[in-house]
């Protein structure tokens, strides 16, 4: 029989050997009980205990102990070894693959225009008024100059609910409740829709959004007047615009003046865009009429104001190409959701 | 900077007749930022935060300056003529200068025969009143003349330095001092010493030395009074990260014709206090020329600043007050002598910012010549625009329609007005003749146009208006709508889930209530009316079939219709911060069999009914109805999530919450656990 110190050893070596040409997990497990399970050499080993004397006892237990911590640290190692190794390699992703698009709404280009307008003016310090569509004969024409019986009423096709009820065909109307609540200084815009019994076209709507805008002080001009809308002009359509001020009429303006932009398209050569007139008109301004004061109570010795209008459908069309009004009512979600 | 209202009445005799709250307001109004008045017995210690520019402020004198030119009253200043006696200050000391740039002054005097002892009470308590600590009269005189006039001073016992001499020289390389804290620090070049002729004796400007510190045995001192470069202080004492009340001072800037009269008033208060003989004369190393600066101001040009008038009589007045003399002046303007302790004084602006000062900020109107106004801003835009982007994050786009619609769809809907639509008159056609009651037939004619045309997925919403005809009005009522469509599969509770975002974003959702009520527009099992905080907000449902059929459409619409006005004015814009929770949470996961019949909220609110403070959110996770589960009944499966806010809870306090909320669930709705 071999010394148990001896035995120490062989089982090392032995353990070693083995474990060293183990190649899969069904075989690490097969030397692990060999050496290391309940019947294993190591506990065999240790059976041999109480046949030692009191001194070689203390010895073998030592050396056994330490024979077990390594064996179990080696196992380890093996252990570790194998599962790196028999990890199968992770799938290369196909970056190609588009990604999982979250599906996000649009606003309305109508909105995104309207909000844009506002924005602009809203940084000059104008307040949002609004007021109501349905609206009477006196706020939609008598408090602006445009009598009842005046032919410049003409233009303004109105539709009628019954007697003087009427739908506004502009946002002027929110201007006069506006003025006739309150004292000047008055610095607002007033967006919203507005109706007029146009036939319906690729550039008519019976129904489309206006911004107005008003602006009431001591001591404001015409230059003023000038110096308001450029500033919109080049914020709105870009630092580069050219714009031109031609007289115009409005009953409730005087001076009137429509304000042109140079047409970017045909760079003033004329196109479909601009009617081929090198310049297109984007909105209508002017000084307000001293007769609107009188109706709203205000001195138009001590006071002037100036007013104008745009088409919110008009500047987005212009602004983005569209070329048919009714897009924007139709709804289908192909054209809203291009912007 | 700190200072006494007992104090200052000493030097302003008549400061009495003012409380002293009303006395903090105007010097805080004056740019002396009074940050606090405490009572300290029977006086008052007001804490004042002093602007880096006003050095002359860092002594009560300059404070008490200040406050005759606010009230008129007049002011005392201290005593500080004193007897001689003895051989002259020349024959005891003598002090060199060797860097003039570091120090452009230093003044020495000498008093003999001085009784180092306890301050008087009343010094020792003033000194207390503001932080000092009481050490012995010398060094107490010392302090309170500091803090009288903003000039340190440093007492020295002459018995001490050797040769009786003082050198001011830059330290030498590694030259060590032990300090008066009992530090000892090593120097470099750049700091500046104080010297006997063995070594230094103190750093100048910001701390005495331990050798030559005045102590009980002293009876001869020397007395400096001195001016230091401030940027040379200032690093010195970064560098050592040593700093004192002296060198807080210089580095703000002295007063150059403050330097002798601290010190004589100083030396009166030891011979009066300390019972010293004061040497004739004084030691005045002085490299500084005399500055005399003028400043011209012109009365307009207070005007056109300011946006006041003030009259030329009235401007000088003001900066008299100040200790600014007038030397001439003409109709216009008028040319003053900026005194010593201004160095921030140089220009006609800062004689113009003294003349606003005194004027009060306050008096200053508030009203603009050059047309600024702040446009309000709506609440209406606000919310409009919050609710907007919340609609296209869920994925919902913006359509406009026609308000006026044909016949048929003005009838469609009735649910906000029963009375017949209002017609024009004068309609351009049959397709747009009556005023909209609802946006719910325009939003499914969207749908239809859509459909027709083969896109995929119809998820819209509009805001606009329905014109609700009044009886007693001739105008209608134009009522804010939000409508919402979706021909999702999962319509119905999409939108549900929608309209329970938008409304979380402007903190609502905790007064929302959906109740199933039939309208003849929806489906009658699927169609819900929505309450906010009891009042109706609006309708969710499904379209029904007739309408579905009439109008051909091609799959099951879910439409929800809100009352817009009532949301903007309800919004809430602003969260308050909910502070996090500090322990983690724990959960069980659940699933029960109940009928058809319960409702989720009947769940809810037997759950919520036991009272578990700690049960922080009940989320339903599934519901299952098919093979496992008997017809009539479905099963829910929840997760409980529990947590307190003041400890980890075991997970047996979590298992015996649970099993509570089962038995309930069991007793009260006949529920019946089922094993996962």
């Amino acid at each position: 029989m071999t010394e148990p110190g001896e035995r120490i050893d062989l089982i090392r070596q032995a353990f070693q050997q083995e474990l060293e040409a183990v190649d899969s997990p069904r075989e690490l497990e097969e030397v692990r009980v060999r050496y290391l399970g309940r019947k294993g050499k190591l506990t065999e080993l240790i059976k041999v205990i109480p046949t030692l004397s009191a001194e070689e006892k203390r010895d073998f237990g030592r050396r056994a102990n330490q024979l077990k911590q390594e064996l179990t640290k080696q196992f380890a190692h093996k252990q570790n070894q194998l599962q790196g190794s028999e990890q199968p390699a992770p799938a290369l992703l196909d970056v190609t693959q588009p990604g999982a698009r979250p599906h996000i709404g649009h606003a309305h280009l109508i909105t995104q225009t309207l909000d844009a307008i506002n924005a602009i003016f809203a940084r000059m310090g104008f307040e949002i008024a609004y007021g109501p569509e349905v609206e009477l004969e006196y706020y939609n024409f008598d408090a602006l100059g445009i009598a009842s019986d005046h032919p410049d009423r003409d233009p303004f096709d109105t539709f009628y609910l019954k007697d003087d009820v009427l739908l506004r065909s502009h946002t002027s109307p929110v201007q006069i409740r506006v003025m006739a609540s309150r004292q000047p200084p008055i610095r607002i815009v007033a967006p919203g829709r507005v109706y007029r019994p146009d036939t319906v076209d690729a550039s008519h709507s019976f129904m489309f959004h206006q911004v107005e805008g008003l602006l009431v002080d001591e001591g404001v001009s015409f230059a003023d007047l000038k110096a308001v809308l450029v500033m919109f002009a080049h914020e709105f359509y870009g630092p580069e615009v050219k714009t031109r001020f031609r007289p115009s009429f409005f009953p409730f303006t005087e001076p009137s003046a429509d304000m042109d932009i140079f047409c970017r398209l045909c760079q003033g050569k004329g196109c479909p865009a601009c009617k081929g007139q090198g310049w297109v008109e984007v909105l209508g301004a002017g000084m307000v009429d001293p007769v609107v004061f009188k109706a709203v109570g205000y001195d138009s010795e001590k006071y002037t104001g100036f007013a104008f209008g745009m088409g919110v459908e008009r500047l987005a069309m212009l602004r983005y190409g569209v070329t048919d009004i009714r897009l924007f009512f139709e709804n289908d979600l192909r054209f809203v959701n291009q912007f | 900077m700190k200072t006494t209202y007992n104090w200052l009445c000493e030097y302003v005799p008549e400061l009495v007749t003012i409380p002293v709250e009303e006395l903090a307001h105007s010097l805080m109004m004056a740019g002396l930022a009074v940050e606090s008045v405490t009572p300290v017995g029977e006086d008052f210690v007001l804490d004042m935060e002093i602007t880096s520019n006003r050095g002359d402020l860092q002594g009560m004198l300059g404070i008490a300056r200040e406050v005759r030119a606010l009230t008129g009253f007049a002011m005392k200043l201290p005593e500080s003529e004193y007897d001689t006696s003895g051989k002259p200050v020349e024959e005891w000391t003598s002090v060199e200068v060797l860097t003039p740039k570091l120090c452009p002054r230093y003044t020495a005097r000498l008093i003999a025969d001085v009784k180092v002892g306890p301050s008087p009470s009343w010094l020792a308590s003033r000194l207390e009143a503001l932080g000092f600590r009481s050490v012995n009269n010398v060094v107490d005189i010392t302090n309170l003349v500091m803090l009288e006039t903003g000039q340190p001073l440093h007492a020295f016992d002459l018995a001490k330095l050797a040769e009786a001499k003082i050198i001011v020289r830059r330290a030498t390389s590694r030259e060590a001092i032990t300090l008066i804290d009992g530090t000892i620090q090593e120097l470099t070049r750049q700091d500046l010493v104080i010297a006997d002729a063995q070594g230094s004796v103190a750093i100048a400007g910001v701390m005495g030395g331990l050798a030559s510190e005045v102590s009980s045995s002293t009876s001869v001192i020397l007395l400096e009074s001195a001016r230091f470069s401030p940027p040379h202080i200032r690093r010195t004492s970064r560098r050592l990260a040593v700093g004192s009340e002296s060198s807080y001072r210089f580095e703000r800037g002295i007063d150059p014709e403050g330097v002798d009269r601290a010190s004589r008033r100083a030396t009166r208060l030891l011979s009066e206090l300390a019972g010293g003989k004061p040497a004739p004369g004084v030691i005045n190393v002085n490299f500084e020329k005399p500055r005399s600066r003028k400043i011209r101001l012109r009365a307009k040009r207070i005007g056109t600043l300011l946006g006041i008038k003030v009259a030329l009589p009235d401007a000088i007045r003001m900066l008299e007050a100040l200790d600014f003399s007038i030397v001439r002046e003409t109709r216009r303007s008028a040319t003053f002598l900026v005194p010593s302790f201004r160095p921030d004084v140089t220009r006609e602006v800062d004689l113009i910012e003294e003349v606003a000062r005194v004027y009060g900020y306050d008096k200053i109107p508030t009203s603009t010549s050059i047309g600024l106004n702040l446009a309000a801003e709506n609440k209406v835009d606000v919310v409009e625009k919050k609710l907007r982007e919340r609609l296209r994050a869920a994925g919902l786009s913006e359509v406009v329609t026609y308000s006026l619609v044909d016949e048929r769809a003005a009838g469609l809907v009735s649910c906000w007005s029963d009375s017949p639509a209002l017609a024009l008159s004068n309609p351009t056609s049959e397709d747009n003749k009556f005023l909209r009651k609802s946006q719910i037939p325009s939003l499914l004619k969207v749908a239809k146009t859509n459909q027709d045309r083969g896109v995929e997925t119809v998820s819209i919403f509009e805001m606009g208006a329905a014109y609700l005809p009044q009886p007693d009005a001739r105008q209608p009522e134009e009522r804010k709508l939000l409508t919402l469509l979706s021909d999702r599969s999962d319509g119905f509770y999409y939108l549900k889930g929608v309209i329970e975002e938008l409304l979380a974003g402007i903190g609502l959702e905790s007064l929302l209530a959906f109740t199933p009520d039939a309208q003849p527009f929806l489906l009658s099992h699927s169609s819900a009316r929505v309450g906010l905080d009891g009042e109706v907000l609006g309708w969710l449902g499904c379209i029904s079939s007739n309408i579905g059929k009439e109008l051909d459409l091609a799959s099951l619409l879910a439409v929800a219709e809100l009352d817009l006005g009532l949301l903007i004015d309800k919004a809430r814009l602003y969260p308050s911060y909910a502070p996090l929770p500090r322990y983690p949470s724990s959960s069980r996961d659940i699933a029960v069999v109940l009928d058809e019949s319960v409702l989720y909220k009947d769940i809810v609110s037997v759950v919520q009914g036991l009272g578990i403070a700690e049960l922080q959110e009940i989320e339903c996770f599934d519901i299952y109805r098919g093979k496992q589960v008997p017809a009539g009944k479905k099963s829910l499966a929840f997760r409980l999530t529990f947590r307190s806010p003041e400890r980890t809870l075991t997970g047996r306090e979590v298992d015996d919450f649970t099993e509570r909320i089962v038995k309930q669930l069991e007793n009260e709705l006949g529920a019946q656990l089922r094993r996962l």
